[in-house]
C-alpha cells in the first residue's frame, strides 16, 4: 500500500470523528498540509516512499481520534483522547438499548390488553431507559477521564490512549458509487422485469400454484379459504404495481430516469402502506374463513380464530415497520439535504 | 508513566500552551499555510505537533485573531493564514506581557 492510499485512509479515519458540518473543510486543509509534508519527505529521501516507509510515516502522525478531537469544542468532562471512544460506545449502547427496549415494549403492547395510555407509556419507557443508559455511560467515562488525568498510574492504558494507535485500525476507502449514473438500458430492463412481475401477479388468482407451488393442492384440500378482503388487498397491490410501472414508463419516455427520483421513491413507499391498511380493515378481523362454516365451525373454529389472530398481529407489525421505515427514510433525506445546504452555503 | 512524570508533563503542556499561541501569532505576521508555518516554527526551534497546530489555527481564526483564504499554490488548494488587525493589537499586548513575565522570571531565578 503506497503513502497516498494510507494517507487517504488516515484522513477518512479523522473525518469520521469530526463534526459533520466542518468535515470537508478540515479534511481538505489537513490533506493539503500532509501532502506537502509527504512531498518534502520524498524530496529529502530522493524517492517515492516504499510501503514500509509509508507505514512508518503515517504511523508517526497523531492518532486520528486525537487529531479529530482537537477540532471539537473543548469537552469538559471527557477529554479528546477518550471522547471518540466514549462517543462510539454511547452510540452503540444507546442504539441497542433502544432496539431491545422498543422490541420488549412492542411485544408488551401486543400481548397485554389494549388501553389508551399504552402507546405513550411505552414511548416514555423507551426514552427513559435510553437516557438512563446514556447517563450511566457518561458518568463512567467522566470518572475514567478524571482518574486517568489525576492518577495515571491507576490506568496506564487510558493515559497512553493519547499517543498510541495502529495503522490496522484505519478504515478502508470504499469506491464512490453514489455518483454512478443509471443508464437507459438499466431502466428498460427494470421496466421489462416489472411488466413480467405484474403479469405473474395477475395470473395468481387463477393459478395459485405460481406462488404456492405443489402446496397449492394441499391448500385446496384444507377446510379454509380466503376472505373477500384478501381480494381487495390483492387488487390494491396490483394497482400499486401498475402505478409504479406507468411511472417508470413515463420516466423512460421523458428522460426523468436520469435524475435522483426521490419524490417517486417516497410516493411509492407511502402508497405501499395503503394495501396493509386495507388488509387491516378486514370485517370482524377475518382474513381466513371456513369453506363450510355451518358444518365445520365446531371442529375448526378455534384454529380459525388463532390463524386470524396471528395474521392480525403480523399485519400490525408490518404496518408499524413500514411506517417507521418510511419516517426514517424521509427524516434521513431531510437531514442529508439540510447538511448539504449548510455545506454549500459555507 | 509515573506520578512525577505525569505531573511534569501536565505542567510542561500548560507552560507551552500560551507560548505556542504567541509564537504562532508572531509568525503569522507573514502569510503561511499550515505546513510551512509548522516548518518555519520548527526551523526556529519550536516543534509543534500537527494535532496541536492545525486546530489551534482554526481556534485563533474563530476568535478573530487570524484571517484565512483558500488559494491554489503548486497545483494544490491550500488555506493561508495571516494575522488580522485585531490579532495584531492582541499580539502586541501579549508580547509586552510575555516580556514582562520573562524579565520577572529572570529576576526571580
Amino acid at each position: 500500500m503506497n503513502a497516498m492510499e494510507l494517507l487517504n485512509r488516515y484522513l477518512e479515519a479523522v473525518r469520521k470523528q469530526l463534526p459533520w458540518e466542518r468535515q470537508d473543510d478540515i479534511v481538505a486543509e489537513l490533506r493539503a498540509n500532509l501532502e506537502a509534508q509527504l512531498d518534502d519527505k520524498q524530496e529529502e529521501l530522493g524517492h517515492t516512499l516504499t510501503a514500509e516507509e509509508a507505514k512508518a510515516w503515517v504511523g508517526q502522525l497523531p492518532p486520528p481520534a486525537m487529531m479529530a478531537g482537537r477540532y471539537r469544542p473543548q469537552q469538559y468532562l471527557i477529554g479528546p483522547g477518550l471522547f471518540p471512544i466514549y462517543l462510539l460506545i454511547l452510540r452503540m449502547v444507546t442504539f441497542w438499548v433502544f432496539i431491545c427496549t422498543a422490541i420488549v415494549n412492542g411485544i408488551r403492547l401486543f400481548t397485554q390488553p389494549w388501553s389508551a395510555g399504552a402507546v405513550p407509556g411505552a414511548i416514555v419507557d423507551v426514552a427513559f431507559v435510553v437516557l438512563l443508559n446514556a447517563a450511566i455511560i457518561t458518568v463512567i467515562f467522566a470518572a475514567i477521564e478524571y482518574a486517568a488525568l489525576h492518577h495515571p498510574e491507576w490506568m496506564p492504558q487510558v493515559a497512553e490512549l493519547r499517543c498510541k494507535w495502529d495503522l490496522k485500525d484505519l478504515p478502508q476507502i470504499e469506491p464512490v458509487t453514489r455518483g454512478k449514473k443509471r443508464t437507459r438500458a438499466h431502466t428498460m430492463i427494470d421496466a421489462v422485469a416489472h411488466t413480467l412481475m405484474l403479469c405473474w401477479l395477475l395470473l395468481l388468482p387463477k393459478y395459485p400454484v405460481l406462488i404456492l407451488g405443489p402446496g397449492a393442492f394441499i391448500v385446496y384440500a384444507l377446510p379454509y379459504t380466503l376472505a373477500p378482503i384478501i381480494m381487495t388487498f390483492y387488487w390494491a397491490v396490483v394497482a400499486l404495481n401498475v402505478v409504479q410501472l406507468v411511472w417508470k414508463l413515463v420516466d423512460l419516455y421523458t428522460g426523468a430516469w436520469k435524475g435522483e427520483r426521490k419524490l417517486e421513491h417516497f410516493a411509492i413507499k407511502l402508497m405501499g402502506i395503503i394495501p396493509i391498511v386495507i388488509a387491516l380493515r378486514a370485517p370482524r378481523k377475518m382474513w381466513v374463513v371456513l369453506k363450510n362454516p355451518v358444518a365445520e365451525f365446531a371442529k375448526y373454529g378455534t384454529q380459525l380464530a388463532q390463524i386470524n389472530q396471528a395474521i392480525y398481529i403480523g399485519l400490525r407489525i408490518v404496518l408499524i415497520i413500514a411506517v417507521i421505515t418510511f419516517a426514517l427514510e424521509v427524516g434521513n433525506w431531510f437531514l442529508q439535504s439540510y447538511r448539504r445546504s449548510l455545506k454549500s452555503a459555507a | 508513566m509515573t506520578v512525577a512524570e505525569s505531573q511534569f508533563e501536565n505542567l510542561r503542556l500548560e507552560l507551552r500552551r500560551g507560548c505556542l499561541t504567541l509564537a504562532v501569532l508572531g509568525q503569522l505576521k507573514q502569510e503561511h499555510y499550515g505546513y510551512t508555518l509548522r516548518k518555519s516554527l520548527a526551523g526556529q526551534g519550536l516543534e509543534i505537533d500537527e494535532s496541536t497546530l492545525y486546530p489551534l489555527l482554526r481556534r485563533l481564526e474563530s476568535q478573530g485573531l487570524l484571517t484565512s483564504e483558500w488559494r491554489e499554490e503548486e497545483k494544490r488548494n491550500k488555506r493561508f493564514y495571516r494575522l488580522s488587525s485585531d490579532g495584531e493589537a492582541i499580539f502586541a499586548r501579549l508580547l509586552d506581557e510575555w516580556k514582562a513575565i520573562n524579565a520577572a522570571i529572570e529576576n526571580i531565578l
